[in-house]
């Protein structure tokens, strides 16, 4: 995927070294190549979705309209360069998601599934999600832009560098942005001091 | 509060919010893309992943449509000798990675119109990243049908198996339902998928049910059909949380609406 080549591999024929790995010539490079995008990908690109603000639910949605679009413009896609479409395309969708439809209560968070329920013990699992809803609350007060690059820093911790890449932002304005949006969240969290969703569990 | 606490605080709420994964089932069904149908490879095959209506609509079948698509355009390439970027580039939207990095993102991509929908799945194309539930029906996926089937219904009823990825969209579908409150349609999906031949996830498909009859009121039905899968099924690992139904009929139901549709019967 981070070939320095420029343009993808064109050769679907299963002649090159690429599509000859597994001695399957039926096994094309733009195949493999999503399927690694796929696999490197989604995680990231579904906790950024859930961040800026979708539910469980929508992020599933748009992720899948995400990879869609890869799909879609998977030969136009320079390699190297993959998360940056991604994560472009991945801010845009969200932002008509949640145009169009408020934020839906989860109320999957509420109510244990017959199937959905994991192995994890249930205070835990209560615990992280009460903070993860606290932090949702807290960061659907900053402005998107200063969200975003906090997300980008403290939940997918990249680089600064990264980070302005993805913004398509110089570096310089991204480190006043990150500067500014741990400003503002510090601020945020001394104001609602009160409301640790740490607290119960501790001993 | 002090500083340093309200560092703490931030840094577990990070800590919290790095550690939520995406649903394996999303995971899997991105994974699994384009999975060839599991039928006699006709161009039936893909045509029946889903009723018309939801293969228009549905993200996830615009995405497997794209997968497929995808895998075709390569088929297309191996056969005529085409360039990937021909058979590829679906669209005339400007490259997204030639965009300078100051400029903003290009605003297209925002659209994700659906694919040309396929009419079929190309088997030997896409790739299969997600292991298959063990088969637990006899079925030959790509050997042609047999003689005598295939002459008594030449076009209509070719046997094909849903493939994995349609099955795991109608069980999210369901799940989703459940949890937007509709139950009703959430059992109508059941339905539609317990209607489906050779389907992997019956178990799933089960529990699933025993929620929405649940969430509909309709507890008898819930607790028998819970029961019957703990007897059924002792040993899996679904089964304890049957059980627990049956310990607990007050399992908290999907706050679910009246229901609207009558499920209708698997054939």
């Amino acid at each position: 995927m981070d070939s320095a080549s420029g343009r993808p591999d064109p050769d679907l024929s299963g002649n090159s070294d690429a599509s000859s790995t597994h001695g399957d010539p039926s096994q094309p490079a733009d195949t493999r190549r999503f399927a690694d995008l796929v696999q490197t990908e989604v995680a990231f690109v579904w906790r950024l979705l859930r961040r800026v603000g979708l539910s469980r639910w929508d992020a599933d949605d748009a992720a899948q309209q995400v990879f869609l679009v890869a799909a879609r413009r998977l030969s136009e896609l320079v390699p190297g360069k993959e998360r940056s479409f991604l994560y472009g395309t991945a801010v845009r969708i969200a932002s008509n998601l949640r145009r169009g439809a408020r934020r839906r209560r989860e109320e999957s968070e509420e109510q244990p599934s017959l199937v959905a329920a994991g192995e994890e013990q249930p205070d835990e699992l209560l615990e992280r999600r009460r903070a993860r809803a606290f932090l949702d609350e807290l960061l659907e007060r900053l402005p998107d832009e200063l969200r975003r690059v906090l997300v980008l820093a403290e939940i997918e911790q990249l680089a600064l560098a990264r980070i302005a890449e993805l913004e398509g932002i110089p570096a310089g304005t991204a480190a006043s942005r990150l500067r500014r949006a741990r400003e503002a969240f510090r601020g945020l969290l001394e104001a609602e001091r009160h409301r640790n969703p740490f607290q119960r569990s501790e001993p | 509060m002090s500083t340093d606490d309200i560092d703490e605080l931030a840094r577990r709420l990070f800590e919290a919010a790095r550690e939520e994964r995406p649903a394996a089932e999303l995971v899997a069904l991105v994974r699994a893309g384009g999975e060839p149908a599991r039928g006699n490879g006709s161009p039936e095959s893909g045509a029946r992943l889903l009723p018309p209506r939801r293969r228009a609509s549905g993200p996830w079948l615009r995405w497997l449509a794209a997968a497929a698509l995808l895998g075709s355009g390569v088929l297309l390439a191996l056969l005529g000798g085409q360039a990937p970027e021909a058979s590829l580039s679906i669209s005339a939207e400007t490259p997204p990675a030639a965009r300078p990095s100051s400029a903003p993102p290009p605003s297209q991509a925002t659209g994700a119109e659906p694919a040309p929908l396929l009419e079929s799945f190309e088997s030997s194309a896409a790739p299969r990243a997600v292991p298959r539930a063990p088969e637990r029906r006899q079925r030959s996926p790509l050997a042609p049908t047999p003689p005598n089937v295939g002459a008594s219904a030449p076009r209509v009823a070719a046997p094909v198996s849903l493939p994995l990825s349609a099955q795991l969209e109608l069980l999210k579908r369901a799940r989703s339902l459940l949890r937007s409150g509709d139950a009703a349609s959430a059992l109508e999906t059941l339905d539609r998928y317990a209607s489906e031949r050779g389907t992997d996830l019956e178990d799933e498909a089960q529990l699933l049910r025993v929620e929405a009859l649940s969430a509909l009121g309709r507890r008898s039905e819930a607790t028998e059909l819970a029961g019957r899968f703990v007897a059924q099924h002792p040993d899996s690992p679904l089964s304890e949380r049957a059980q627990r139904f049956l310990s607990d009929p007050g399992i908290p139901a999907a706050a679910g609406a009246p229901p609207t549709v009558k499920p209708r019967r698997a054939p």
